[in-house]
């Protein structure tokens, strides 16, 4: 009898979590017959937060690079990474944030070897050429520039920058202008060989494919590769307590005002991320929303949106608004900051409670409809330290008591933790580029 | 059963696997079962978009839309927001640019609250009031967003780009903002009643419901809420003559925006359910529909790194044909460079054509690409809509990767000479030009 290379970890909510024991790659299935297609995505546990001065925006170029070529699928051999998926009809993509980069391909299932068989050769055999370096890095500099032209994304990178001083969560996962200039590709091929690693990737399989057929695919392309010289730094930085307000105004030619506030809260993986999460629905899920009845019902904002940020290390609470011609930045900040507090005052109504609970229900009855989705999802999970906390979720946040929510809003947003940020748009400032 | 309906070979193919049903009033339904989620949506369109407006007021249409679920006979903006909310539904109406003789509607929930979805779909279709509070509300929402379009880099190189193009009066032509303010001041209640009473209605309404449902229950559902919803016949009115060979720069700049947004392109002829629909298709994959490995992508982002993302399109080919278009986002001291090499690749590419190698690769990546569009019951929804939409029957949805798969390069350069002219091309820039 053939000894399994896996060890089963785990089976919960319709995911199985095995190890592949030779070279500690950690493996989810989870298998979805919506359609006869399935996503293959893999998830590498390093984000900005890994980055260290001077090498602000490396994940993110290294991301980028990971398209130009391995040893075996690139340009000179006819190969490239995204014809070879473009030929099959994937939906492909790849996206860096703060905790995770993240790789996938939906195909139809048949043709599922392929992104299995990409994903295991770029795991360590990315070539991170300096000549690739030299024209992706103008590439970048033109999306950091479109990142500028949103007064939404100069606002988000403004109230990270002041909430987190010590906290890497401080710079943006794109980098700061003079690092992505600056950057070497011998720095991009050190961070590629310190976290490129099997036992730094989860492997996850979505889609109509069963347990044991997804487990062969992966032995059969993952379990050859071997790990790399790297050795991951360990320890992290921990951001000292805020202990009074903090604030900022970005001057910009623009025609309409944005407004940030954000309060610390802990990491994804607490227990009162799902309350939060609660208070944020409470705040501004859909028209009956206390903040879209105070601000957009009235036409004071043309929206506005609350958020419970879920991240491998204590992250934010958000709210956004985008303020209607004429109105003025105070009297918004006001506004929100009173609903914000009355959340932490008094408990919520029950009407409140039960409908951000089925509005849930229903966002996550939909994400098993798409394996894109669900893949999606569990990337998330693994980001933030533990997939477990998709198929918990709803029991999580069914669990939810009215006491919670107000007692998660009076601990955390509180006005000595709070930071703001206002773009205020002007016809004539100075040019800040 | 739902793993069936995908697939080909021996099992039902997706014409079998769809229930169509016709309605007094003209409407068409169809319906596809898929249990393996308790999910369901609703998608449809009835034609009540720009293009069918006949004295140029075209703001009409858009606030009309935009009204439908801001009261009805039903219910009060509130009263449908909790029906809503509280039941975890998601409804979407709104009007396309693309597509602009239609309005699109969409609805998703669980599958236990169809009946409740069907309910709140026939009070919003039919039956809205346009209270006039709710219509300054909306007016004043939109005084908003036309003031951030003033600094959106992307809508104004657009825009502009449509206005070197096409006339007064089309419906692809996006006016000036100032016009657009003073037009969405005018609009009254009276304006959007009879416009709602002259375009929305049963006869043109195209609608698909898949998840986990049962075709009767669906019929029965629809036949109650919207059998007998008929309209007026409607004609669509002439469209000014767009004028040919015309070729024009545009620069608009914006402060603060170091990022430019660039559009080329021209009026297109090309229509979905054309015979050279699917070898358009192609001609423009080869050229411009992967930043990545399209000839645009490969020249100006992969080689020379001029720039984050290049595609081309057709920009709207239901019922009425919109522009064929490149975009680009570059930087300012890029722009003149990236601007000479996109008009190289053209030219080459119009002299010899895609080869057969990447012409396969394309074909590949269509039939492909099309099952993985199915793969959620929206996508499944929005194929069926179109479809039927522009007159096609079912069957092409099983037909249309095999046929892609068949386009010869022939056909592709006959294709490609027919909807691309570089000569025409109309050239539009936004945002710091400067620097």
């Amino acid at each position: 009898m053939k000894k399994t290379p896996f060890e089963l970890v785990e089976r919960k909510g319709g995911v199985s979590e095995f190890h592949l024991i030779h070279n500690g790659l950690k493996v989810l299935i989870a298998p979805t017959a919506v359609a006869p297609v399935a996503t293959l995505g893999v998830v590498y546990r390093v984000g900005s937060k890994d980055e260290v001065a001077g090498h602000t925006g490396a994940t993110h170029l290294l991301e980028h690079l990971m398209f130009k070529g391995t040893r075996r699928f690139n340009r000179d051999k006819g190969t490239e990474i995204a014809r070879i998926l473009q030929r099959i009809g994937a939906n492909f993509n790849a996206t860096t944030w703060l905790d995770r980069t993240n790789y996938y391909a939906t195909v139809a299932v048949e043709h599922l070897e392929t992104p299995a068989d990409i994903e295991a050769d770029r795991m360590r055999g990315a070539l991170v050429r300096d000549e690739d370096l030299d024209k992706e890095r103008s590439v970048v500099l033109n999306e950091l520039d479109r990142g500028e032209n949103e007064p939404f994304g100069i606002l988000l990178k403004g109230l990270f920058a002041h909430a987190f001083i010590e906290h890497p969560y401080h710079h943006p996962t794109i980098g700061w202008r003079g690092d992505v200039e600056a950057i070497q590709g011998d720095t991009l091929r050190r961070f590629y060989d310190t976290f490129y690693q099997p036992d730094n990737a989860t492997v996850i399989v979505s889609g109509d494919i069963g347990e044991q057929p997804a487990l062969d695919l992966v032995e059969r392309f993952f379990g050859p590769v071997e790990r790399g010289p790297g050795r991951r730094p360990q320890g992290t930085i921990r951001e000292g307590q805020q202990r009074g307000e903090r604030r900022f105004c970005e001057h910009r030619a623009g025609e309409l005002g944005f407004l940030g506030c954000v309060w610390h809260i802990p990491e994804g993986l607490h227990p009162d991320l799902a309350p939060l999460g609660v208070a944020a629905q409470i705040l501004s899920e859909g028209v009956v929303s206390r903040l879209n009845q105070r601000l957009v019902e009235t036409n004071l904002c043309l929206g506005v949106h609350a958020s419970a940020m879920e991240s491998h290390h204590p992250g934010l609470f958000q709210v956004f608004a985008t303020l209607a011609p004429g109105i003025e930045h105070a009297d918004v900040e006001s506004m929100i900051l009173e609903e914000v507090q009355a959340l932490g005052a008094a408990v919520p109504k029950p009407e409140e409670l039960a409908r951000a609970k089925v509005q849930r229900r229903t966002d996550l009855a939909f994400q098993r409809e798409s394996p894109a989705r669900l893949v999606s999802a569990l990337t998330e999970g693994v980001a933030i330290g533990d997939w477990r906390v998709v198929v918990d979720e709803m029991a999580h946040v069914a669990a939810v008591q009215a006491e919670d929510v107000m007692r998660v809003c009076s601990q955390y947003l509180k006005p000595l933790h709070q930071t703001i940020g206002w773009f205020v748009p002007e016809s004539d400032p100075e040019s800040g580029r | 059963m739902t793993q069936e309906l995908f697939d080909s070979g021996d099992r039902m193919s997706f014409a079998e696997r769809v229930a169509l049903h016709a309605f007094e009033g003209g409407g068409r339904l169809a319906v596809i079962t898929n249990n393996h989620a308790p999910t369901v949506t609703i998608a449809g369109t009835l034609q009540g978009g720009t293009a069918v407006v006949t004295d140029g007021r075209f703001g009409v249409p858009s606030l009309t839309a935009a009204m439908l679920d801001r009261g009805t006979a039903d219910f009060s903006r509130m009263s449908l927001a909790r029906e809503l909310e509280d039941h975890g539904l998601q409804l979407d109406v709104h009007r396309s640019g693309s597509a602009p003789a239609s309005v699109f509607f969409s609805l998703q929930g669980l599958a236990e609250e169809l009946p409740r979805m069907v309910d709140i779909l026939a009070s919003v279709l039919r039956r809205p009031i346009f209270p006039d509070d709710e219509l300054q509300k909306v007016r004043e929402r939109i005084m908003g967003v036309l003031q951030h379009e003033r600094q959106d880099t992307s809508a104004t190189a657009y825009a502009q780009l449509t206005r070197l193009i096409y006339p007064t009066g089309h419906p692809f032509r996006r006016r000036e903002i100032d016009i657009r303010e003073n037009e969405v001041n005018s609009i009254t209640r009276h304006d959007l009643e009879q416009f709602h009473a002259r375009c929305y209605g049963g006869r043109s309404l195209v609608c698909a419901v898949v998840g986990d449902v049962v075709d009767s229950n669906v019929e029965q559902l629809f036949s109650e809420a919207l059998f007998d919803w008929g309209a007026p016949p409607q004609i669509m009115p002439e469209f000014p003559k767009v004028e040919t060979g015309v070729s024009a720069r545009v620069d608009t700049e914006i402060a603060d925006r170091p990022n430019l947004d660039v559009f080329l392109g021209h009026a297109g002829r090309l229509q979905f359910g054309d015979g050279d629909y699917a070898a358009a298709l192609l001609a423009n994959s080869c050229l411009g529909q992967s930043t990545l490995i399209s000839r645009l992508g490969v020249a100006i982002r992969d080689q020379a790194g001029l720039t984050y993302g290049i595609n081309s399109d057709f920009s709207g080919t239901l019922q009425i044909p919109g522009p064929w278009v490149i975009s680009l986002s570059v930087a300012s001291e890029n722009l003149e460079r990236a601007l000479v090499m996109c008009r190289e690749v053209l030219d080459d590419f119009l002299r010899t054509g895609p080869d057969e190698a990447e012409l396969n690769d394309e074909r590949l990546a269509w039939a492909g690409g099309y099952q993985v569009g199915l793969a959620t019951n929206v996508g499944v929804a929005m194929e069926v809509v179109k479809n039927l939409l522009a007159g096609q029957d079912l069957s092409r949805m099983d037909r249309f990767p095999r046929e892609i798969l068949e386009v010869s390069r022939d056909e592709v350069k006959r294709a490609l000479k027919r909807h691309i002219d570089p000569e025409r091309l109309a050239i539009s820039v936004a945002g710091s030009i400067e620097g």
